[in-house]
């Protein structure tokens, strides 16, 4: 993978982040003062209504927030590559159909709102909505799998495997997979931004992380009230959310010369 | 689509109907701490204490194929009247943002359409970015900058929000379906026949064009819809998503239930016609 110099420099930059984020949360206990300070060199980004310093809760959101990720990513790259492996292996022409149809049909519902739905009637919570967003998106990493398997059972290599003798499962476990394991983990990464946009979105709803942790989304919500009189409530979370999806897509940028 | 297929979506849409109304014997049987109360809350519904599981799904299949979706905690109104209200603010933006997507994108892809369909530029990352982003940087310039953004304003800053990241998908997708036109066979073939390029592209592939937005034109406003709110909560726009945010903090469960419900079943039918016209106007599909 050819990762470009200014990728190298942001991913450098995102471990400091990492390293301060720990500190902050395991090291530091949060220090209360005075409410809706503006910036000044004690709180580089001011302080809350609570009178938390924003700089530190917004290390700790985005410390979630990357724990969040890391956590879906996890879930639906094993969920995924399981039951779309499956699929492919087993059952008839009439079941695949059904399964694949059914597949489709939920990839084409929104997905978001489905998450909203289910996070209502089960409650919010960092746990709940790891599980509820990983259930939403593992539809279409099924049918990625599936397909990129289908067409990859027509290849020369798998028909001379099979006129070796060797098993189904055999090919599948020893061949197949480890032949769509590089397109697979290129399509998983280029989820990132769709997973952070919702986890940000049932943040934002007060649906994914609950207080007292902090988010993003719930950083920008609670920021809204104070749009003008206090900016920096705002101001921290969007600058971090624009360093993080500045180094996601410049990580896709790199693969993309892959 | 085959007609199987068309079938298949048929089949599921109905599924989803008759699943929907298992909700609260999934409350129940969840083991949720006073469900009567919960199933009250959410799905507008009274629970008499040894109702048969039967009786209950009876019950709240007939709400759902009535629309009695309940009454809006909040509001007093009754939901359907509630989402029929929004959604019509909503599409204010929503059409308009469609719109604008499809002309700009078309216009930046016919613009860049010697450009590589696989690889990106630099900048390509501002059109991931939430659109939340963009929301509070228009709404903090506009007071910096002396404008009104209470007045008529805001629904133009709505609209060009909510299409950046459409746009990115337009220009993207006339970009990669023009590389595969002119590299293909057919392509290459008229034009070694003397057929000038504008005019292959006239009689022969525009269609192609209006299949590969169709395809997409779903996801499209899956992903308005789903992240309305990022536009209508700063801009105070009256539309569904802000009273969906409304809705969470006021715990006006009903109204964001059936909102819930109702996106799913419209998606689902949209998916339909969808897939039906396509059916009709691509010959691959039959």
């Amino acid at each position: 993978m050819k990762i470009k110099k200014q990728t190298w420099l942001l991913s450098f930059l995102l471990i400091i982040i990492i390293i301060i984020t720990c500190h902050n949360i395991f090291l530091s206990p949060s220090k209360q003062t005075t409410l809706l300070i503006s910036p000044n060199w004690n709180h580089w980004f001011g302080t809350d209504i609570n009178g938390n310093d924003v700089f530190i809760r917004t290390l700790g959101a985005f410390g979630y927030e990357l724990l969040n990720l890391v956590s879906v990513l996890f879930l639906v790259w094993i969920l995924g590559l399981l039951l779309g492996s499956l699929v492919s292996q087993i059952g008839g022409q009439a079941f695949k159909a059904f399964f694949l149809n059914l597949v489709h049909y939920m990839a084409t519902l929104p997905v978001l709102l489905i998450a909203l739905f289910l996070l209502i009637l089960f409650g919010g919570g960092f746990f709940n909505a790891v599980i509820i967003l990983s259930i939403t998106i593992i539809p279409t990493q099924i049918l990625f799998v599936y397909n990129q398997l289908e067409t990859a059972q027509n290849e020369s290599f798998v028909v001379a495997k099979k006129s070796y003798g060797l098993s189904n499962t055999a090919i599948y476990k020893s061949h197949l997979i480890p032949f769509i394991l590089k397109k697979y983990n290129s399509y998983t990464l280029s989820r990132i931004p769709e997973i952070i946009m919702m986890n940000l979105a049932l943040n934002f709803l007060g649906l994914g992380i609950q207080e007292p942790h902090p988010s993003l989304g719930r950083m920008l919500f609670d920021g809204l009230s104070f749009m003008f009189s206090a900016w920096w409530l705002w101001i921290s979370p969007v600058i971090l959310i624009f360093l993080l999806f500045l180094i996601v897509i410049s990580i896709n940028h790199g693969k993309a010369y892959d | 689509m085959k007609r199987y297929n068309l079938i298949y979506r048929i089949l599921f849409l109905l599924l989803t109907v008759l699943v929907i109304p298992l909700l609260p014997i999934i409350i129940i049987f969840l083991g949720t701490n006073s469900p009567e109360y919960v199933i009250k809350g959410t799905l507008n519904m009274s629970v008499s204490p040894g109702v048969s599981p039967w009786n209950l799904y009876l019950e709240a299949l007939k709400n759902l194929l009535t629309f009695n979706l309940g009454t809006s905690i909040s509001s007093g109104q009754s939901v359907i009247n509630e989402i029929g209200a929004g959604l019509g603010q909503s599409f204010k933006i929503i059409i308009p943002a469609l719109v604008l997507s499809y002309l700009l994108g078309t216009l930046i892809g016919i613009l860049r359409k010697g450009k590589s369909p696989i690889t990106g530029k630099r900048y390509d990352f501002i059109f991931y970015i939430p659109m939340i982003v963009f929301s509070y940087f228009f709404l903090f310039l506009s007071d910096k900058l002396g404008i009104d953004f209470t007045s008529g304003i805001r629904y133009v800053y709505a609209v060009i929000i909510l299409s950046i990241y459409p746009v990115f998908i337009v220009y993207k997708s006339f970009i990669s379906r023009y590389h595969t036109i002119i590299e293909s066979d057919f392509y290459q073939f008229h034009l070694s026949t003397g057929v000038g390029k504008s005019n292959i592209f006239k009689n022969f592939l525009v269609k192609y064009f209006g299949i590969e937005y169709l395809s997409f034109l779903e996801n499209l406003v899956i992903y308005m819809f789903g992240f309305i709110y990022f536009v209508e909560s700063p801009f105070a726009i009256n539309g569904m998503g802000y009273k969906f945010v409304l809705g969470i903090q006021r715990f006006d469960y009903p109204l964001i239930i059936g909102f819930c419900i109702v996106s799913i079943i419209f998606f689902s039918v949209i998916n339909i016609i969808i897939g039906y016209i396509q059916s009709k106007i691509d010959p691959r599909r039959t």
